[in-house]
């Protein structure tokens, strides 16, 4: 009987044993891969992004205050004050950019748009004191327990379209130095955000419309040149891989290896705690293992050169599975991600790169204009070094940004993603970044009469 | 007569390896039983070796602010006063309820 008990147990534990067995040599296979990428000085957890350091001294502590203040209002009007029965009806953000894409099309603020526009900017007169408040100050990040994720972010980007809003409609009654601060205050607030949230824009229907619509003076559009250039980011697309990789670590590390805490269901982690953890584990590490693998080849694409990157990063993206095959699992989440940056992500970089870049330039141009009474210099070179310290380069082919003047306009473009140089064929300025459907990328601004 | 039928018929033993076959000693439990001993152990040693695993991966996180305190903090952002204390409830409320709620997925894009 006792040796029949034992066989039984034999035969129980020998698969678990094996299991046991697999299950530590891929864990060690996926943290030796952990522990070689923060060998190389990689984050691999929150932390180590410093999500939760804050900010260095006090005149970055009180932006981070005015800004969380400010996001925590717009969120509270937009979506609390919206559910009150009786509450204020706030438009939606589909609404306010339906009005701003009328603006890209027309180059003018419809009679319709105006009580729209005008109704946002009011409803939101405390936030964006709050924001303005705040530009003038020193910024890096939010506090620890601050406004670092995509709820706020969302509030904070309805709050940077009323600032739009403002522009537009301080430009359209001719106060120029009104709409340039404006501008300069919501540039600033962009600083904010949460740079990842592919729906954020770089204000160049703002833009366009002030420089088409008022005149301010020479100095401030000089400071509004100077937080085009903050907003570039040449190496946003590297930075955003390293993110979301040490964020899939950490995310695999505490769903399958770390301690229960979820401090607001303390039963539910003591019941947790004592429960092993899925069979599946051993599988999942496996997946995360593969998973660093696409990660670092995605990495080292994004570490080349513009406009190299873009290619290997479409290479690779084009030999991750389609999203729509359904896999599951750690590696099928790292493929998806992996597909969004190499296809979209990267090309949404360079066209925002292109945008800041563009501005920049076409600031310069309008201060040069200034200086010469109006005409506007036939290539970008002559801006150098009076008006922009150097060209700004074309991430899409390596070469400089071009520059076509006529008698009633002119355009800062990039040859696109297609590399083909149509001669500047931008259309209007697109409201949302997700995708090129023109044949170049730029800014074309029309000419007011000095 | 019964006698008659009885000689027909005589007695026999059971056979020679009857017994050696029923009083065969019991084989031994002792190796099946190290057998089971030893993938406990294995068992035991190898999950205590994971769970050993990765903790250099820093997910220390710092306390979490008491809502009544979030609650003072928001309205001394909001410029302070009876309105600001009243809205400052109202979005720590509606950052609890938010807290609470299972993640969830916005636009595809999932919840950090």
């Amino acid at each position: 009987m006792r040796r029949r008990l034992s066989i039984l147990l034999v035969v129980i534990l020998l698969p678990i044993a094996a299991h046991a067995v697999w299950d530590y040599l891929e864990s060690r296979r996926f943290f030796n891969e952990v522990d070689a990428l923060r060998q190389q000085g990689e984050p691999v957890s929150r932390n180590a992004l410093g999500r939760w350091q804050g900010p260095a001294d006090a005149e970055e502590m009180q932006a981070a205050r005015l800004y969380s203040a400010a996001g925590e209002l717009a969120y509270y009007d937009w979506s609390v004050a919206n559910r009150a029965a009786g509450g204020i009806k706030q438009q939606p953000l589909s609404r306010v950019r339906a009005n701003f894409e009328g603006v890209a099309k027309s180059r003018a603020v419809s009679g319709d748009a105006v009580p729209s526009l005008q109704a946002l900017v009011d409803h939101h007169a405390d936030a964006l004191a709050m924001a303005d408040r705040a530009s003038v100050l020193r910024f890096s990040r939010f506090t620890p327990h601050g406004f670092d994720d995509y709820p706020r972010t969302y509030s904070l980007e309805h709050l940077a379209e009323a600032a739009g809003a403002r522009t537009v409609l301080l430009a359209s009654r001719g106060d120029g130095d009104g709409a340039a601060r404006s501008l300069w205050s919501t540039l600033k607030l962009r600083r904010a955000h949460v740079r990842r949230v592919p729906w954020v824009t770089e204000h160049l229907i703002d833009l366009q419309y002030l420089l088409e619509h008022s005149r301010p003076s020479s100095g401030l559009l000089h400071q509004v040149q100077d937080a085009f250039l903050e907003r570039e980011q040449p190496n946003a697309t590297i930075a955003d891989i390293r993110e979301m990789r040490a964020i899939g670590i950490e995310d695999v590390f505490t769903e399958w290896y770390g301690p229960r805490t979820d401090p607001l269901t303390p039963a539910a982690n003591a019941r947790w705690a004592w429960q092993p953890r899925s069979p599946l584990r051993p599988w999942i590490a496996r997946q995360a293992t593969q998973s660093l693998v696409v990660w670092k080849q995605a990495a080292d694409a994004a570490r080349q050169p513009w406009p190299a990157k873009i290619g290997a990063l479409r290479e690779i993206a084009s030999r991750q599975p389609d999203p729509s095959e359904r896999r599951v699992g750690v590696l099928a989440f790292s493929q998806y991600l992996v597909r969004g940056i190499g296809e979209e992500g990267v090309v949404r970089d360079a066209v925002r790169l292109v945008h800041v870049r563009a501005a920049q330039a076409a600031i310069a141009i309008e201060r040069c204009r200034r200086d010469r009474g109006g005409a506007a210099p036939p290539t970008l070179q002559e801006l150098v070094p009076a008006y922009l310290s150097s060209v700004p380069s074309d991430p899409f082919t390596g070469a400089l940004l071009k520059l076509v003047v006529s008698t009633d306009r002119y355009v800062v473009y990039s040859a696109g993603p297609d590399q083909k140089d149509d001669g500047g064929k931008v259309g209007p300025v697109p409201t949302q970044i997700w995708k090129v459907t023109t044949p170049d990328v730029g800014l074309e601004i029309r000419l007011q009469q000095q | 007569l019964p006698e008659d039928l009885l000689r027909k018929y005589r007695p026999v033993g059971p056979p020679a390896d009857l017994r050696a076959r029923v009083l065969v000693p019991e084989r031994a439990a002792w190796p099946w039983a190290v057998a089971a001993a030893a993938l406990f152990a294995i068992i035991a040693g190898f999950h205590g070796a994971t769970r050993t695993l990765g903790h250099a991966i820093d997910v220390a996180r710092p306390p979490t602010i008491e809502p009544a305190t979030r609650v003072a903090h928001i309205t001394d952002e909001l410029g302070g006063g009876e309105l600001a204390r009243r809205e400052a409830t109202l979005i720590v409320l509606e950052e609890e309820i938010e807290r609470r709620l299972p993640p969830v997925t916005a636009a595809g894009v999932p919840r950090q």
